[in-house]
């Protein structure tokens, strides 16, 4: 195949390969860091003095998931698409690694600040030089919600932290979605529907520091309403059947919003486990769903696709019964089974990637 | 590469080879999609250029390397293929193939 790293006539260079696997790599650390820091929290791992499972990651957990791991990972896709930023993913990798691994937390609160800073000026540059887009504008606001987030991470304020990091990491996919919903014929008032959600995510986030009942109920309520608009207009439930990695993604995202809206329900119900339906059933089904697809993208390589990549996502699912179960029961034990599945469900997908990766080399040696 | 191609039959030449290259999200082949902007042969370059639906999709590079790949293998030696992204022009619905537009409700 044609290197993606040749400079074409109207683009600068496309970012080198071997700086994109640096920052990748940063971004795994964190996720091992983040996962570490759950499996001890939920005691199905013991607590180290330090690592994976020490008392930094135990503590920040979240914060590495949603600073470290995503906004690592989502910054390196939008630096890859522009040719342009990499320091933005850089220092959010950065950042948690000097959380978990040093222990410095007002360096790693820096850098997260800085990196969202920087991730709001590339949607500013890609509007500026590309073409500016309601869609556009919902992922830039999620850019702007990370800010929040990690401001607040800095300042301790735990409302804005969790409001923000999920709204960015919501925001980001209902813009990407929404983009590629123009491809589907909505009915009147579905477009203006997509705007008040926005609204809803935007005002809960807004009103974290000074109201966080009302910006609860609000976020909880505007995750109600985005479910059943994904569920009832995303173009992804009309691609099931598309040949290859496109069905699996379409699939993944559809199973993504029954967990959202079943996190929703639950979240209206005053249930804390609601928030883990969202970051693993909805969030961690858009990243199985989507990674087969962004490793040409990222790494140059080209998964072969296998139906066996749809089975770590019902791993996942299974896990989150019992997680669901496990809350509202208080069993600890199970809790801490649904933990290990959370994390088998990963390593699972991962070996199926790696595995679809190595076939697709042997298919296409000539691929990168 | 394909049997005696000529320069002047390689622009439709080259709208058919397209035919097999597919958006990785959607899994619609680029012409259906209605994001090839326009196939022109220039000098010695056939180029094809795409009309983006994202501003900030890291899959663009993917399409356009894809692009290339299907467009090279019809050139006759001595064409190089390229394919470039037009920033200027909106993609729109009305672009896409009509079978596609009815299965998606227009």
């Amino acid at each position: 195949m044609v290197s993606t790293q040749r400079t074409r006539r109207n683009e600068p260079p496309a970012l080198p390969r071997p700086a994109l696997a640096v920052v990748a790599l940063m971004a795994i650390l964190n996720l091992l860091g983040a996962v570490g820091g759950a499996l001890a929290r939920l005691g199905a791992l013991p607590t180290a003095a330090l690592g994976p499972t020490g008392p930094d990651a135990l503590m920040a957990h979240g914060a590495l998931l949603m600073a470290g791991f995503f906004g690592t990972l989502i910054a390196l896709e939008r630096a890859v698409a522009l040719h342009r930023g990499l320091w933005v993913p850089a220092l959010a990798g950065l950042g948690g690694l000097s959380g978990w691994l040093l222990g410095a937390w007002p360096v790693a609160s820096a850098l997260w600040v800085a990196s969202a800073a920087g991730l709001l000026g590339l949607y500013g540059w890609a509007g500026w030089r590309r073409a500016m887009s309601l869609p556009l504008a919902v992922e830039a606001s999620g850019a702007l919600a990370l800010l929040a987030a990690n401001a607040g991470f800095w300042l301790g304020q735990a409302d804005l932290s969790r409001l923000g990091w999920s709204a960015f990491l919501v925001l980001t996919i209902a813009g990407e979605r929404r983009e590629l919903t123009r491809m589907v014929r909505l009915p009147p008032g579905a477009g203006a529907a997509f705007v008040v959600v926005w609204a809803g995510v935007a005002l809960s986030v807004a009103l974290a520091t000074w109201a966080s009942t009302l910006a609860f109920g609000l976020w909880w309520v505007s995750m109600a309403a985005l479910a059943l608009w994904l569920l009832r207009f995303d173009v992804a439930l009309r691609q099931w059947q598309a040949k290859g990695w496109a069905g699996h993604t379409a699939i993944c995202l559809s199973v993504g919003y029954v967990w959202l809206a079943l996190g929703a329900a639950l979240g209206l119900a005053g249930q804390i486990v609601a928030w883990h339906l969202v970051w693993l059933g909805f969030v961690m089904a858009m990243v199985f769903g989507h990674a087969p697809i962004m490793m040409p993208a990222l790494a140059g390589w080209r998964p072969v696709h296998t139906r066996w990549a749809l089975a770590p996502l019902a791993v996942l699912g299974l896990s989150l019964v019992l997680r669901v179960v496990g809350t509202l029961t208080a069993d600890g034990a199970l809790m801490a089974l649904a933990g290990t599945g959370h994390a088998l469900a990963f390593v699972f997908f991962g070996a199926v990637m790696i595995r679809a990766v190595r076939r697709g080399m042997v298919s296409r040696p000539s691929s990168r | 590469m394909s049997s005696e191609p000529t320069p002047d039959d390689l622009p439709a030449r080259a709208l058919a080879a397209l035919a097999d290259v597919q958006d990785p999200e959607m899994g619609e082949s680029l012409g259906d999609l209605g994001v090839i902007g326009g196939i022109e042969l220039d000098g010695s370059v056939l180029r094809v250029t795409l009309i983006p639906t994202s501003a900030t999709c890291p899959m663009a590079d993917v399409m356009l390397d894809d692009a290339e790949a299907a467009l090279q293998k019809i050139c006759p030696p001595g064409i190089r293929a390229e394919a470039v992204m037009d920033w200027d022009t909106a993609w729109s619905p009305e672009r896409m193939a009509p079978e596609l537009r009815e299965r998606f409700g227009w």
